[in-house]
């Protein structure tokens, strides 16, 4: 019983399951512009192509998967996937709102978070740091076009 | 002499004030990525790649190959003091130099590596400078058909290469090609997934990929791994010195690993981490004491780091004169050189010869810049072996946050950078390898291109790329190339 489950969750199931999906969203979107011949090819051949591609070489890694024993993918650490993400996020939102300083305070602070062992003290350091010499390299250094705070 | 009156030309230009300052920056940081293991030359090229858009296309090259070689020293001090190799190309490094730091050898080992790579990497640019003008003329005879089968070899010989199954690297190749033709293409003008935003008609920038790929999956995979790194090590200049049977111990081997990697580094997908491995090999095979491997060898460290630096030279060759890059880093080399307006490939030297002269003497003095760096002033970069990885991912993950914005000012590539770094997270978690996902992105356009450009011109005959002689040679090597790798994976394998 386990080894089946095991197998469906093997790392080459997964993956190939990822490739067949991504592949074949990509093939039918390929459909939807011009393919054209062989000796005039349109914008939708070649990543047609692709598309069937890649939608092979998943389904042979699937089959792989599901005949052979194979490896246990890792398991993601949760904790720094989420706030590692919140950062991102958090500089894309504020980033043309409130400008470069406080995006990077931000962003820096919740990205030091993400290790449980980081101080609240550590990680505001941390970040203010981060912003000053960042402000600093881009803009005074190398005279980005960026807007430091928010209306300046 | 034409070669001698172009390299001088090239040092004239490469010892402008502007060029040696970042020469110099660009070594400084490749050390620092180097010698801090989780943070590579990938993740450093790809964060100064947004900045050198402000500076004149020859100083942001020298600059951003300067990291790249300058990585290649900086991996061994992590291998040697702490046996955790700081890049991949220096994992093999640690074998018999972690062995000299247990037996206090840990300076002379430092030093004899500093030296290694600065010959190794010697003989790669002389190589370097003899070979690529040869190459560039020759490739002025490709046609498309030509170009197509060598792109595809240079595609699945990465897939060969990497870790992890033939299989899943094909398919991380192929993930690499359809992310490249997202955007406007350039036959019919049509946009290619571009789901009506502006932002994506340009198509993804090569920096978002590297930076997705590389940089945050990197740093998610190692954040809640190693965290302090002691180092015990006490490293004085005057215990550097090597005796004088290391010096004549090292002699050989230096020159068989700069040989050898002169040669892989130049090859498609066997770049510096292949070239280590197998100069540390090599040496265990023509050596009179295979046996004494493992107990702090001094050639078991000499010839791996000759030949990564030599490696890291001729690499390249490839890039600069074919506009085919051989290692996802390369990758990111040629996509900077497309950036700035300058096209790789044959034209390269005849065009912009004063670039490419400028380059290959800046390597000269990078590498005398990195010996200075990696002896008298050893010291600093163990002291930043000791700063915790908690501390420094963060500035990473800004670094790249702003290094991505920078691009086009859009708030969206962020977003982008970020599933697509998920994705690369993704990858890694069920062992597929990223790099040739990058090699796949910037090679997929050209090789559309060649492809269109190949079967335009035989009228739709598909034959065209067995009955052109280069290209049906280089289809044979891949084929050749593709049936020993499926051997070697149908071997029992080992878990």
């Amino acid at each position: 019983m386990t080894a089946n489950t095991h197998r469906l969750a093997s790392s080459d199931v997964l993956a190939g399951v990822g490739i067949v999906a991504l592949s074949l969203g990509f093939g039918i979107g390929a459909l939807s512009y011009d393919i054209g011949s062989l000796a005039r090819m349109q914008a939708g051949f070649f990543p047609l192509v692709l598309g069937v591609i890649g939608t092979l070489l998943g389904t042979a890694l699937i089959t792989m998967g599901l005949v052979r024993q194979g490896e246990v993918p890792r398991m993601p650490a949760l904790r720094p996937l989420l706030y590692i993400s919140a950062a991102f996020i958090a500089f894309s939102l504020t980033i043309d709102w409130l400008g470069l300083i406080p995006a990077i305070v931000i962003c820096g602070f919740i990205a030091a978070k993400a290790t449980p062992s980081t101080t609240w003290r550590e990680a505001l350091m941390l970040s203010v740091g981060l912003a000053v010499a960042i402000w600093l390299l881009f803009v005074v250094l190398l005279s980005m076009p960026i807007r430091v705070w928010a209306g300046f | 002499m034409d070669i001698l009156a172009n390299l001088i030309g090239g040092f004239a230009s490469a010892l402008s004030p502007e060029n040696l300052l970042y020469c110099f920056i660009g070594v400084t940081v490749g050390t620092f990525v180097g010698v801090l293991p989780g943070i590579g030359s990938m993740i450093g090229i790809s964060i100064l790649l947004p900045m050198t858009f402000y500076l004149s296309p020859e100083a942001a090259l020298v600059m951003l190959a300067g990291i790249y070689y300058g990585g290649e020293y900086g991996g061994s001090i992590s291998s040697i003091l702490i046996n955790l190799p700081g890049s991949a190309s220096s994992a093999v490094t640690s074998i018999e130099g972690y062995q000299m730091t247990r037996q206090g050898r840990a300076p002379v080992a430092l030093f004899i590596t500093a030296m290694a790579s600065f010959l190794g990497g010697t003989i790669g640019i002389v190589l370097l400078t003899a070979f690529a003008p040869i190459l560039a003329d020759l490739s002025l005879r490709f046609g498309p058909a030509d170009y197509f089968s060598i792109m595809v070899l240079g595609l699945l010989a990465s897939t060969t290469m990497t870790q992890g199954a033939v299989l899943k690297s094909c398919a991380s190749v192929i993930l690499g090609v359809m992310f490249g033709t997202i955007g406007t293409d350039i036959n019919t003008g049509v946009q290619r997934f571009t789901f009506g935003t502006m932002e994506l008609f340009d198509g993804i920038s090569i920096i978002i990929i590297a930076m997705g790929v590389f940089g945050i999956a990197e740093i998610l995979a190692t954040v809640m791994g190693n965290d302090h790194m002691s180092v015990k090590a006490n490293v004085r200049l005057r215990d550097m010195l090597p005796t004088r049977d290391d010096r004549r111990r090292s002699a050989m081997p230096i020159l068989r690993g700069g040989l050898l990697g002169s040669l892989l580094g130049a090859l498609p997908a066997t770049g510096p981490t292949i070239a280590s491995f197998l100069a540390y090999t090599l040496e265990k095979r023509v050596s009179r004491h295979p046996e004494a491997f493992g107990t702090g060898i001094i050639e078991g460290v000499t010839a791996p780091e000759a030949a990564n630096s030599a490696a890291a030279q001729t690499a390249f060759v490839p890039t600069l004169t074919l506009g085919i890059p051989g290692s996802a880093t390369m990758a990111l080399i040629l996509g900077a050189l497309l950036i700035h307006g300058i096209p790789a490939g044959p034209r390269l030297i005849t065009d912009h010869g004063d670039t490419f002269w400028a380059l290959v003497a800046s390597f000269w003095i990078g590498n005398v810049l990195l010996l200075v760096l990696n002896i008298p002033l050893v010291g600093i970069w163990i002291r930043f072996l000791s700063i915790p990885y908690r501390l420094l991912y963060p500035g990473i993950i800004c670094l790249i946050c702003v290094g991505v914005y920078s691009v086009k000012l859009t708030s969206l590539d962020i977003m982008i950078v970020l599933g697509i770094g998920l994705l690369g997270y993704g990858m890694r978690l069920v062992n597929m390898s990223g790099a040739p996902l990058l090699m796949g992105f910037i090679l997929g356009p050209m090789l559309e291109e060649n492809m269109r450009r190949a079967l335009l011109m035989s009228r739709g005959d598909l034959t065209t790329f067995f009955t052109e002689p280069i290209s049906a040679t280089v289809l044979g090597a891949t084929a050749l190339l593709m049936l020993w790798s499926g051997l070697r994976a149908l071997q029992p394998r080992h878990v």
